[in-house]
């Protein structure tokens, strides 16, 4: 239902359309439904656009909350 | 914690596949099941979950407690055989390029299939091909964009299947001016109101939800508040080993504490409401109103159709005087075919009789086990219908 | 034991291209016709300058070059192995190779793995009416810098012409001839637990490459065939490790075929480790996209090694010194149990099934 994978935005090429990579391979992605884009944010892409984007805040955000879970039990 | 992400904030997709977060969290899920100290059943509602967790055999982390089942998460499986009969009626009409997903090019609707002896199967869309049809598999709706507007003088139908996150391509494409030679079959599905359906079952004993984390980064956690509310728990899920994990812990302690909400451990791409540009154009485009789900029943506002101001790229519309009106129907799998209770999570693939004997990957019976989404396909695949591996070495 | 006719033993994989980029000469055929007729296969005029101004001028060697029925050739000593394949890729030419190159290193392959020294090929064409000549030119020479490339000679052939929309193109049938040294037995029976299992380089190259060609994927990177005769290679890993107990080309199905034939109704396992299988990233991307397996996905040019343990660093060393072999690694073992199994251990220490792939893989829906 929704293979969605990372990719880091290399280019914003207008409001439409953005180059991105993963690893050695670079390739257009639509980028219509996400605002504000700029090169160094991730996206995640989803058969050839980008659902949303990963910002850092929320990045850093997602490792606190797996921080947290992995807190012992205190009684 | 060790930093395993490395500098502060940066993102790197390596994380949410690091071996050592993932026994972490394996063995915390141990701890919350012990307090729990009863079994408990918990859901998700993705194929794409169900594979992740077919490919890294995550169930094996697990203790035997905790029982994670696969629900609806395979549009391909739920797609009415009215849209895969109108697919393949569209496809042998001259002058019309037919384009669709290639999962659905191989799922049976309900027309006969002459000379076809192996059970009750009917014509697929590659059937169809067999026959003259012009079908075309695309990866993406962009691709039928594409043909159409090279092949001006056809008409080019896509055949449009996938839930939430897949549609919105479809609103966007629209939105910013299609050709006029382009049309689509609107077989969208929109899953929460099926989630609704689930707890009306009998028997149904699900006490969290692991939510498809692609389709809330679109619509928003607050549309399965209504679960929550019902003490569900429900937890955005990402589809790497660590998210699935998270996903769990976050459910079990929710669970511990009697405290069921809608969570969000994929807090990296989920917001609460959902990515609001996205649901603006769909909303755009769209409307929902009630759709058939295969073999299972129809339940409302859980299709999407095309506004008034789209209705032009509606396929039905488009050829309604063309289509054998008698020859659409049919609500039903193949006979023999449990594919219906596998998506509702009601059995086991190899509790349906035709499991791996006339229905393998290899000779497809029924959709669950054509589509790269289906439950069938992906225990068959990876071989969870079998014992746990016990591995002797030399 | 001798070599047949004066082969280069070249691994260079990219030979065969720097062979067609060379001939700035066309054949005298390729000038005079561009496209095949159906006559060119009726066995008159047309088909023997067919044969001589195409195959016999590209292929040259003194068994094809007498055209006589059959070709009498040396037997180099050994057991004989023989091998045979028919070849029908779409699309013919495709990043890092092409049908031609298929075809011979394919055959090459087959008689290779069972520790057989290539020596003769015979190729048989089946031609579709139309068929553009220039390009028919650039398949023969391909073959022809394969076949040097491996040190074998195509020394016999057959062309056939089948009418227009009764073929794909062309079809291109090969066999080969090659001798096993005495002391040589490679097979499933001499596999036990304990041995490890090899590859010599990245897995699923070719199966991506042609599929994301052909969904007209737009890919930032062209990934390339791997395409290649092995023979070479598989010569040296035998020279420093004798106790090798069975090789198999891994070709469609990927690893996952070559592992469920190994390990079928046999009295042992094989167990992959996940971490260790080498596959570029650019594949391992492209194929979640795809929806396709890597370990499933289709190969040319790799080959499956299973070998004694005490032998495992130096076979392993003597594919990373060859050039077809840099990206070699040991990806696995043979187990006790579970008999009949191929299995992969994830990097989270859990197990799956390596099931025996399924025919075609479609592009999946998301």
């Amino acid at each position: 239902m929704c293979l969605g994978i990372p990719h880091e935005v290399v280019d914003v090429l207008d409001q439409d359309r953005c180059l991105i990579r993963l690893g050695g391979a670079t390739q257009h992605c639509f980028i219509g439904l996400v605002d504000e884009l700029k090169v160094g944010d991730w996206v995640v892409v989803h058969a050839g656009f980008a659902i949303d984007k990963i910002s850092p805040e929320d990045a850093k955000a997602n490792l606190e909350l797996i921080a947290k879970y992995l807190e012992p039990i205190r009684d | 914690m060790t930093d395993a992400a490395g500098a502060v904030g940066a993102f790197r997709p390596e994380t949410y596949k690091d071996p050592e977060l993932v026994a972490q969290l394996s063995a915390r899920i141990a701890e919350l099941a012990a307090e729990i100290g009863r079994p408990v059943k918990l859901m998700h509602i993705c194929g794409t979950h169900e594979h992740e967790i077919g490919r890294f055999a995550l169930r094996d982390l697990l203790p035997e407690s905790v029982t994670v089942l696969a629900g609806p998460g395979c549009p391909v499986c739920v797609c009415d055989n009215e849209y895969i009969n109108m697919a393949i009626q569209l496809s042998l009409t001259p002058g019309v390029i037919l384009c669709s997903f290639g999962d659905m090019l191989a799922v049976p609707g309900s027309i006969p299939l002459e000379g076809e002896r192996r059970g009750d199967v009917r014509m697929s869309l590659l059937d169809a091909r067999a026959r003259g049809g012009d079908v075309r598999a695309v990866y993406s709706v962009f691709d039928a964009k594409r043909i159409a507007e090279q092949n001006p003088d056809k008409e080019v139908v896509f055949f449009s299947v996938g839930f939430e996150t897949t549609v919105v391509a479809v609103a966007a494409m629209l939105k910013r001016g299609a050709p006029d030679n382009l049309s689509i079959i609107e077989a969208n599905y929109y899953t929460p109101p099926a989630t609704s359906l689930l707890p009306e079952l009998d028997g149904f004993d699900i006490e969290g939800f692991m939510l498809p984390g692609h389709a809330v980064t679109i619509t928003g956690l607050r549309v399965y508040e209504h679960l929550a509310e019902r003490g569900i728990a429900c937890a955005a899920g990402g589809f790497e080993p660590v998210d699935v994990m998270s996903a769990v812990v976050s459910l079990l302690e929710q669970l511990r504490d009697g405290k069921p909400t809608v969570a969000n451990p994929y807090q990296r791409l989920v917001k609460y409401d959902g990515n609001e540009k996205a649901k603006r154009e769909l909303d755009e485009v769209f409307e929902l109103a009630p759709i058939r789900w295969r073999g299972i029943a129809e339940i409302p506002a859980s299709g999407y159709w095309l506004r008034e101001a789209y209705a032009r790229y509606s396929a039905a519309r488009r050829f309604a005087g063309r289509l054998d009106p008698v020859a659409l129907r049919g609500a039903e799998h193949p006979k023999g075919c449990r594919c219906a209770e596998v998506t509702l999570g009601q059995i086991r693939p190899d509790a349906c009789g035709v499991f791996g004997k006339l229905c393998t990957p290899d000779s497809p019976y029924g959709p669950c086990m054509v589509s790269h989404e289906g439950t069938c396909r992906a225990w068959y695949v990876y071989g969870m219908h079998k014992e746990r591996l016990q591995v002797e070495a030399a | 034991m001798a070599r047949p006719d004066g082969g280069v033993q070249n691994a260079q994989r990219s030979a065969g291209g720097e062979a067609r980029a060379e001939s700035a000469e066309r054949t005298k055929l390729v000038s005079r016709y561009d496209s095949i007729r159906l006559s060119h296969g009726s066995g008159g005029k047309l088909t023997l300058e067919l044969i001589e101004d195409l195959f016999v001028s590209v292929f040259s060697n003194e068994p094809l070059r007498e055209l006589t029925d059959a070709a009498i050739v040396e037997n180099l000593g050994g057991r004989i192995a023989f091998a045979t394949d028919s070849h029908t890729v779409k699309p013919a030419f495709f990043p890092g190779g092409d049908i031609g190159r298929l075809a011979v290193a394919g055959t090459v392959n087959d008689l290779a793995v069972m520790g057989a020294r290539p020596a003769y090929m015979t190729a048989a064409f089946l031609l579709e009416e139309g068929y553009d000549m220039g390009e028919l030119e650039r398949v023969v020479r391909s073959m022809k810098a394969t076949a040097d490339e491996a040190g074998v000679a195509i020394v016999a052939g057959d062309t056939k012409v089948l009418e227009r929309g009764h073929g794909d193109g062309v079809f291109i049938n090969t066999t080969g001839i090659g001798f096993v040294p005495d002391g040589v037995q490679l097979g499933v029976a001499h596999v036990r637990p304990g041995d490890k299992v090899l590859v010599n380089g990245t897995l699923g190259d070719h199966g991506i490459a042609v599929m994301s060609r052909r969904e007209g994927l737009e890919l930032g990177v062209e990934l390339e065939s791997d395409v290649a005769p092995l023979n070479g290679l598989i010569e040296q890993i035998l020279q420093v490790a004798p106790a090798v107990r069975f090789m198999r080309d891994i070709t469609r199905g990927g690893l996952a075929a070559v592992a469920n034939e190994v390990v079928l109704r046999q009295p042992y396992g094989l167990r992959v480790f996940d971490v260790a299988v080498p596959i570029h990233d650019v594949v391992e991307q492209y194929s979640e996209m795809l929806g396709i397996d890597p370990l499933l996905a289709a190969n040319e040019g790799k080959v499956l090694v299973i070998v004694a343990p005490e032998q495992a660093e130096a076979a392993l060393g003597a594919m990373k010194a060859h050039p077809l072999g840099r990206e070699a690694a040991i990806i696995g073992d043979i187990v006790r149990k579970p008999e009949g199994v191929a299995l992969v251990e994830t990097a989270y220490g859990t197990r799956r099934v390596l099931e025996m792939p399924i025919e075609e893989q479609l592009p999946r829906i998301c």
